[in-house]
């Protein structure tokens, strides 16, 4: 977690993003490869334009999601699942 | 090809028969009257409302100890049983039928027509799906395959070919009754015998047309239970979907696009499949329900 607090993380190129009625599916036409996410990570995705920290992004999912703080654990692990999957970089 | 010429004991090519697949029109020809009669009992007669876009010509000679099978553009293919003859040919029609569909997912579902659209019936393997197939189509449903859909852009369409019902689901099939004991057969290795049915024989219309998806079931079998339906989340309709089906041949890279889409504006149930009689009220909304043609008309 202490190497993503300073980072600013970006979208990977090529992802092709299906909004669905109850999640998200990406398409990585470069690796072939289908991924599914719920709307919050999927907001967390759209979010990742490399000019953000996870606490910047934290604060702006709570403003959309109407929370009352920034979901600062969850967009770790979020991040940390982005990255595994090669989402973002 | 020097056909009906006596000096290589070749006889005249006496027999045809044409065959449609989509919207390739096949004539078979053939000096072996046996391959001949094999194809029109197997093959299927449906009606397809897919204009013609091609007329193709195969020929399958029997010439010095072997068949060639040769037309369609593409190189002779050479056989030596009648009957792996008659396996490379039909793959070979299906191929050819197919080609002109290289732009189109192919979803292994069985599918039938509501009121305002085509519902596919998906499932894993030996999930039940020719078996519901069946028993909906006795019961009155508009139903039209049970193998193959193609999709594109939110359309889907029947790959048209005879139901291949397992000869051991026959007890859960009564109204199929004597059909079965006439009905064409085939005997495979892994299921046993397979009875070819046209839903024209058991008096229901069998009409191929494109179609817009307005539902997607998928199929978990229940054996022993009761049969329910409950909603699926589109996300994890596609998920279970993608199992079961295969990306264009073309290459089109806006597939998974296009196959997102179709779902998300199609009504997904998961259909847990106990006892078939409890499961037609299930069916029924997804579904128009036509009266019976009568028995063998088109």
């Amino acid at each position: 977690m202490s190497g993503l607090a300073n980072a600013k993380p970006i979208r990977a190129e090529g992802l092709e993003i299906n909004v669905m009625h109850d999640g998200i599916v990406i398409y990585q036409r470069s690796h072939k490869k289908i991924h599914y996410l719920n709307h919050t990570a999927g907001l967390v995705l759209e979010l990742c334009d490399g000019k953000h920290t996870p606490a910047e992004l934290a604060a702006s999912v709570a403003e959309a999601c109407r929370l009352p703080k920034p979901p600062l654990d969850d967009v770790f692990t979020c991040l940390q699942d982005l990255l595994t999957k090669e989402l973002v970089r | 090809m020097p056909a009906g010429s006596a000096d290589q004991g070749v006889g005249p090519l006496t027999r045809s028969e044409s065959i449609r697949i989509l919207a390739t029109r096949f004539t078979v020809t053939s000096n072996k009257p046996e391959l001949i009669e094999r194809l029109a009992y197997l093959a299927q007669h449906a009606e397809q409302d897919l204009p013609i876009e091609e007329d193709c010509d195969i020929s399958v000679i029997w010439e010095n100890g072997e068949y060639c099978i040769s037309g369609g553009g593409e190189q002779d293919q050479y056989e030596l049983s009648l009957a792996v003859t008659f396996s490379t040919l039909f793959a070979r029609l299906h191929e050819h039928g197919l080609r002109r569909f290289s732009d189109y997912i192919r979803i292994h579902a069985a599918s039938g027509f509501g009121p305002d659209g085509m519902v596919l019936l998906v499932g894993e393997k030996e999930a039940g799906k020719t078996t519901t197939a069946m028993h909906l189509l006795l019961e009155g449903f508009e139903i039209v395959g049970d193998e193959l859909v193609l999709l594109r852009h939110g359309e889907a369409v029947t790959f048209p070919r005879p139901f291949y019902l397992r000869h051991t689901a026959l007890d859960l099939l009564p109204k199929f009754g004597d059909h079965a004991r006439v009905a064409p057969f085939v005997n495979s290795e892994i299921a046993g015998r397979l009875i070819a049915t046209d839903p024209q024989k058991v008096g229901r219309p069998w009409r191929i047309r494109a179609a817009p998806v307005r539902a997607i079931v998928f199929l978990e079998p229940n054996h022993g239970g009761a049969s329910g339906i409950t909603t699926c989340s589109k996300v994890e309709m596609v998920r279970r979907v993608l199992t079961q089906s295969s990306p264009p041949s073309s290459g089109r890279d806006d597939w998974v696009a296009d196959f997102c889409s179709t779902i998300n504006q199609a009504e997904t149930v998961i259909a847990r499949m106990g006892d078939l009689a409890s499961a037609t009220d299930l069916f029924r909304p997804l579904f128009a329900v036509r009266p019976a043609a009568a028995a063998g008309s088109a």
